[in-house]
């Protein structure tokens, strides 16, 4: 790659490919989605910490099959849950997450579930059957949910359907075969976001989960990501300007990265003067002040 | 599955464990099979904190290789699992639906289809369709064993509900009592179901009538060992007696407490950690894991209950403490007496233990979250915990109890319990500014001359307020207040109020130079040494009054709109130590730690160089943005501080700033006293040349 081409990765989710980090995270999900008790995970952090490119790595074929899913045995589907229509409800729920699947499937079960999909009502008793169907063909579905914070509800409108949803999901975890796992994804943890809910005594949503917690990257991290993203530009960093990343995000791994990006900008354009430094902080200032995200 | 290519992690911390890893419960497994065979079909209810195992046992007891096992034909028993849960809205009609659509789909004992599906297309199904089922049932010499989990979802005692709820349930008994009997119901629920039915008002005989009760039990210490033993089975490792111990402190007897610990401790042995020298990183680990769930136990505790365990932890903590407690033995004593049979509950439940007469809660992570939730406790939430004494104890116990609450509450305004003072002495609060270490900061109003001054509360160690100490606190306060500086806050009295101890200084509206810091960080090289300039020329005056600050840091800097540095809080820091003769021998350490001097950190006499090595610290913190001396725990920030090898990271300064700065600021911050700049006017000195040589043209 020339110099020129900018390669710190800033528009939207990193692609599996230049992923980099989150070891613990991932073998905590992995180990939970592949032991015995292929469990289900909450993934939790604030805004722009990779949750999403979390997601998307786990659901890289490649990546999967290194745990041991692969199309033979699992079917993993993400569904960003900001495209659900609202108002809530849960059979239009279902109904866009059956059409996500529904190109896994060429055969009868296909059809089945676009037959499903025209009902007017989508109970649990339905998609456990579409669950048993998927068991008998020796697969598991694993249904990656992002922003899922967007499916919970608490106002007093809500809070019935969003109550009612969560059980009914918690119950289709649960059971037996086990044929359903979620890994959700949400800015706050889950159990902050359930707070409120009232499920009349029964296990709260949030039981079935272990939860993972996404915080700032390490400064290994850090430098992991600078020398990923620089390999095969020509262009180096230095100590000095990796740990100027490093305090410009302080671990903010999207911060990192618009850091690395206006610091190769900069050093494409010429050396480095402690003017240019200043300039450049004065430019990450200035974008984070844009996006929205304080540093600290 | 086991990974193919990865090793994993195989303990279960998320929803049920699977037939083929559940262990222990041979008790119950008993009992539930001697009720199902015996010749009266017996019911079941079984209770249990959340995630005790109710879901995994349900699921064992219904899987066709353990029915096997204990000779149960499947032909005669047809056992049905339904979570009540994924019934949408509950209504009983909808009950009976899904009842029969699993009948259906599972086609269970070969039951005849039609029949079945003839009562679903009905619009509304009764208990008296599901009759018609029961009876091809107990014609064919079948019995039904319906293991309903999270059963409560189905029982809603709110008033609109509450008739539906006792038909329900009448209607469900009614069923389990025909004769011929064909009809068995294993129940789960957290709370006990007579606890839950009691608000039903049935006509007849209760529900819950019918049932044998049994509580799942916390895991012995030889299940414990087969969950590990199973758990550790193909990872190559295995957990040695210690380390099984450690596992069984952290998490008690809890099963699901166990796999996160478990899972907590082989994630570092995976990783080729030692336990040993990690057992603290291993807690914190676990305890983040765990805070959800113990809160879980904590809400499942009846006000009683927690109630006790409040108590016990306190009295427990405070043993640790000595110096913190000051509760009464004997109406502890008193409080066990009184409440024996709620200890006994919470023994078997696991949430507390007994060494002879020695009782503690269970395990000690759950005792740290129970005295961590009063320390955290907002104004709201410490209100109820204090009504929970309050309305659960004899008032001279309840106030004892709740006094040491207060003591160990983070936020001062619960600690104190003054959030409704309106005056302090004789100044008028009119808001809150924010809360230190060692203060409780407010804005105030002297109503004598109507002046606005800055009023600070101090936290003195709560236990020591002998008149000697209180003299030496005004004394301290008073040398402070002769300082007058125009880089120096002026300090205007001192005095206490209900046993209060407070100090009123200027008041001054700018921002700390901790909060610009926050924004604003670096600063440009001129602004930085402008301060530091301004913060040295007012430790100079002081030092030369003989005033030692004792703990400089950005949050006791304030930075005026005219460009002009004052410095507050001179030897406040020593107030708060020598006002306590416990602190002063444990040789307890007041101040900002990370803007310490090494000699101030081992507790030895200081000196104005003291003060020095933080005004160093702070102009290496304005020009770089960061501290020098880091590190993710205090232990590894007070190594960084006194470690003579650990160099400055002076790599952070960027090539834009002088030379010179990086030699200014190794010799601010020499670990020893002696290589230091003796006073701040040599360290303002070379600043200033610093500055001058750079020229008119530097910013």
């Amino acid at each position: 790659m020339p110099i020129g081409i900018n390669p710190f990765w800033i528009d939207g989710p990193v692609p599996p490919s230049r992923f980099i980090g989150r070891k613990r995270e991932l073998t905590k999900t992995f180990s939970q989605l592949t032991g015995p008790g292929q469990g289900s995970v909450a993934i939790s952090g604030p805004r722009c910490t990779g949750k999403t490119s979390v997601l998307h790595y786990i659901a890289a074929p490649e990546i999967a099959a290194e745990w041991d899913l692969t199309e033979d045995n699992a079917l993993i589907s993400l569904f960003d849950c900001q495209l659900v229509d609202h108002p809530f409800n849960i059979t239009a729920f279902w109904r866009q997450v059956l059409n996500l699947l529904r190109p896994h499937f060429q055969d009868s079960m296909g059809e089945g579930l676009q037959k499903l999909c025209q009902q007017e009502q989508i109970s649990n008793a339905d998609i456990e059957m579409i669950l048993d169907a998927v068991h008998e063909r020796g697969q598991r579905l694993i249904l990656l949910l992002d922003n899922f914070e967007r499916l919970i509800r608490t106002q007093v409108a809500n809070e019935t359907v969003t109550r009612d949803f969560l059980s009914q999901l918690r119950a289709l975890i649960n059971r037996r075969p086990r044929t359903l796992s979620l890994v959700v994804t949400t800015d706050e943890p889950l159990e902050e976001l359930c707070q409120t809910i009232d499920f009349g005594g029964a296990s709260p949503f949030p039981n079935s989960f272990m939860s993972v917690r996404l915080k700032g990257f390490s400064d290994q991290e850090i430098d992991e990501l600078i020398e990923n993203a620089l390999s095969g530009t020509g262009m180096t960093f230095d100590e000095h300007d990796r740990r100027h990343i490093s305090r410009l995000s302080r671990g903010h791994p999207m911060l990192a990265l618009l850091a690395g990006h206006l610091l190769f900008e900069a050093k494409a354009a010429g050396p480095m003067t402690a003017e240019n430094f200043q300039a450049m902080e004065a430019r990450f200032r200035e974008e984070v002040k844009k996006v929205g995200l304080g540093v600290g | 599955m086991v990974p193919a290519n990865r090793l994993g992690n195989p303990f279960i911390c998320g929803g049920p464990v699977p037939p083929s890893h559940f262990i222990g419960r041979e008790r119950e497994l008993q009992i539930v099979f001697d009720q199902i065979t015996s010749h009266a079909l017996g019911s079941i209810a079984i209770c249990g904190d959340r995630r005790i195992g109710k879901t995994s046992l349900l699921q064992y007891v219904c899987h066709p290789d353990v029915l096997q096992e204990w000779g149960l034909s499947q032909d005669k028993y047809l056992f049905l699992f339904l979570d009540s849960q994924s019934i949408s809205e509950f209504r009983p009609s909808r009950f009976w639906q899904r009842l029969l659509t699993l009948l259906l789909r599972e086609r269970k004992g070969n039951l005849p289809p039609e029949i079945i599906e003839g009562i679903l297309a009905k619009e509304e199904i009764g208990h008296t369709d599901f009759e018609i089922i029961l009876d091809e049932i107990s014609r064919r010499g079948q019995v039904l064993v319906l293991l309903l989990d999270e059963f409560e979802w189905v029982i809603r005692t709110d008033d609109d509900n509450e008739p539906i709820t006792r038909d329900f349930l009448s209607a469900l008994r009614a069923l389990m009592n025909r004769t011929p009997k064909a009809l068995v119901l294993i129940v789960a629920t957290c709370r006990e179901l007579h606890e839950l039915c009691r608000p039903i008002k049935f006509i007849g005989s209760p529900f819950d009538n019918e049932f044998t009760f049994r509580r799942l039990r916390p895991f012995t210490r030889r299940e414990i060992d087969q969950l590990l033993d199973n758990a550790l089975k193909g990872t190559g490792i295995e957990f040695t007696l210690e380390e099984r111990d450690f596992v069984c402190s952290l998490a008690g007897t809890h099963p699901l407490l166990i796999q996160l610990a478990g899972s907590t401790l082989l994630e570092f042995r995976m990783q080729g950690l030692e336990t040993a020298p990690n057992s603290e990183l291993i807690r914190a680990e676990f305890e983040e894991l765990a805070r959800y769930h113990l809160s879980q136990l904590w809400e499942n505790c009846s006000r009683e209950e927690q109630m006790l365990l409040t108590v016990l932890a306190l009295k427990r903590s405070g043993e640790r403490e000595k110096s913190k407690w000051a509760y009464d033995g004997v109406a502890f004593e008193r409080i066990c007496r009184r409440h024996e049979r709620t200890l006994k509950d919470l023994l078997k439940r696991g949430l507390i233990a007994q060494v002879g007469k020695s009782i503690t809660v269970c395990p000690a992570t759950f005792e740290s979250w129970v005295i961590r939730e009063i320390r955290n406790a907002d104004k709201e939430e410490f209100a109820k915990r204090e009504t929970l004494m309050f309305d659960l104890l004899p008032r001279d116990e309840a106030e004892q109890v709740t006094n040491v609450m207060r003591r160990i509450s983070d936020r001062e305004n619960v600690r104190l319990g003054r959030t409704d003072w309106k005056r302090i002495g004789r100044y008028e609060i009119i808001e809150e500014l924010g809360q230190g270490a060692m203060s409780i900061v407010y804005k105030a109003r002297d109503p004598n001359i109507a002046r606005l001054v800055t009023l600070k509360v101090m936290r003195l160690d709560w236990e020591v307020r002998s008149q000697k100490s209180k003299m030496r606190f005004k004394r301290e306060a008073m040398s402070a207040g002769q300082l007058t500086h125009p880089n120096i806050v002026a300090v205007y009295d001192a005095d206490e109020d209900r046993g209060e101890p407070f100090i009123v200084m200027e008041y001054l509206g700018g921002p700390t130079l901790a909060r610009v810091l926050e924004v604003l960080a670096p600063l440009s090289l001129a602004r930085a040494v402008d301060i530091a300039l301004q913060i040295g020329n007012a430790l100079d005056y002081a030092h030369q009054h003989g005033v030692i600050h004792r703990d400089v840091n950005p949050s006791n800097i304030i930075l005026l709109e005219n460009g002009q540095v004052k410095v507050t809080d001179f030897g406040l820091a020593k107030l708060a130590s020598t006002s306590s003769s416990s602190t002063s021998q444990s040789g307890a350490f007041h101040g900002t730690l990370e803007y310490a001097s090494p000699e101030q950190i081992l507790g030895q006499e200081i000196d104005g160089r003291s003060d020095i090595f933080s005004l160093g610290v702070i102009l290496y913190e304005m020009l770089t943005g960061e501290r020098p001396f880091q590190g993710k725990n205090i232990t590894s920030v007070i190594h960084r501080l006194l470690s003579s090898e650990e160099s400055l990271p002076l790599t952070a300064l960027g090539p834009h700033l002088p030379l010179e700065l990086k030699d200014i600021l190794f010799k601010a911050m020499a670990k020893d006293p002696d290589q230091r700049y003796q006073t701040c006017a040599e360290l303002g000195e070379d600043l200033r040349k610093m500055i001058s040589s750079r020229g008119s043209g530097e910013e």
